[in-house]
């Protein structure tokens, strides 16, 4: 097993809860207009050809420019792109919640952008991470949410296959992936995912020591490394999506949708078990794996 | 929404707290800052939680006006212009 049984457990349970988080969000949206004009103008029902056309070269012009962007090192734009993006996610989830206590959804939608607006600004400005791995419970129910709607089994399957194999490419070919989240966490010191640093039992004893050798000094500052468990957020963002559309294709039954919940967090379990100290993994293809499962079971039984 | 209330309202809001509130942060202004102990820890309610939790209560209450609303989202947005602004719980210093 790659990090601490304990570590493992709380990405885990952390996954767990965004995705329920994630069903809440969107199943929501199944009755109600997505804010800040996010709707579609026409009903998707007999364009999900199109749609998905559009998916994909949103998702190819995003990879390019964050590419780009990180190449000629602009931290500035990626960065205020980073904050928009969770500020606007961050106001979708809360405008889920706000929207049962007021009719007035406009006015709910603005007040859910101030909820979000100081969440989003420390997740740029400050490196808490209690209030990092808080907010991203948020984050991804509400991007799943604004693609719920323009996607059906078919074509969500088909993007599962296609968002995998790329995974693959990326983490064991290319290598793009950990090069990515390294400039991330260096540089930009922003991370979209879940992120818990941890200290093993040989870096305790590495600082244990380190304080009986310099118990006398005061100031002794050295610098350790520590180790850190970490989920992109694109591991979380697609069994959402997944379990979203599960659930609008099986409505009112909502067992399919926890049954592509379990598979997730079966698949992700599966790669923490199996995974290796000091490599990495796309954890995209075993999530999808899971994922699958479900949705073969659920057309069986239901 | 009536927009001109709103936003006379906001740069109201925004020109108090400014007046009100420390320069800079950790400064204490012409209104101290609500900070409480609780064991090691300081809890400090900024003036943009309490802003923000009065306009849920006056929303909760379906109270609608604009002018106030306008004035309490400015006094959140200049209580967000401050370093330490995400700082609630933080450890007493030894």
């Amino acid at each position: 097993m790659k990090h601490t049984l304990k570590v493992t457990a709380i990405i885990l349970v952390m996954f767990i809860i965004t995705q329920f988080i994630g069903l809440f969000v969107v199943g929501f949206y199944f009755n109600h207009e997505l804010p800040y004009g996010l709707g579609y103008s026409q009903p998707v029902e007999q364009s999900y050809a199109p749609a998905f056309i559009s998916i994909l070269i949103a998702f190819v012009i995003a990879i390019s420019l964050v590419f780009l962007l990180t190449k000629f090192k602009s931290r500035f734009f990626l960065r205020l792109w980073f904050f928009v993006v969770v500020l606007i996610a961050l106001g979708v989830s809360f405008s889920s919640i706000l929207f049962n206590f007021s009719t007035e959804y406009r006015l709910m939608s603005f007040i859910a952008l101030l909820f979000a607006l100081p969440i989003a600004l420390s997740k740029v400005y400050s490196r808490n991470l209690i209030s990092h791995n808080l907010s991203e419970l948020l984050i991804y129910p509400g991007i799943a949410a604004i693609f719920v709607p323009i996607l059906n089994v078919f074509y969500l399957i088909l993007l599962l296959v296609l968002i995998s194999l790329y995974d693959m490419w990326a983490v064991w070919k290319s290598g793009i992936m950990q090069k990515m989240a390294k400039y991330q966490m260096d540089q930009l010191k922003v991370f979209s995912g879940f992120l818990i640093p941890y200290l093993t039992k040989q870096q305790r004893d590495k600082i244990k020591k380190l304080k009986i050798k310099n118990q006398n000094s005061k100031f002794v500052k050295k610098e350790i490394k520590v180790s850190a468990a970490i989920l992109g957020g694109g591991d979380v963002v697609f069994p959402i999506i997944a379990s979203g559309v599960m659930l609008k294709a099986f409505s009112p039954n909502f067992i399919p949708a926890i049954l592509v919940i379990i598979g997730a967090v079966l698949g992700l379990g599966f790669l923490f078990l199996i995974s290796k100290k000091n490599k990495f993994y796309p954890a995209m293809p075993f999530i999808s794996a899971g994922i699958f499962l479900a949705i073969g079971i659920s057309y069986l039984i239901f | 929404m009536d927009y001109p209330y709103f936003i006379i309202g906001f740069v109201l809001g925004f020109i108090f707290a400014y007046l009100l509130s420390g320069k800079k942060s950790g400064e204490k202004g012409i209104l101290g800052s609500l900070k409480f102990n609780f064991k090691n820890y300081k809890i400090h309610i900024h003036h943009w939680i309490i802003s923000l939790a009065i306009l849920i209560i006056l929303i909760a209450f379906k109270y609608y006006n604009y002018f106030i609303y306008g004035i309490l989202i400015g006094i959140f947005v200049q209580g967000l212009t401050y370093k330490d602004f995400y700082k609630i719980i933080y450890k007493n210093k030894k």
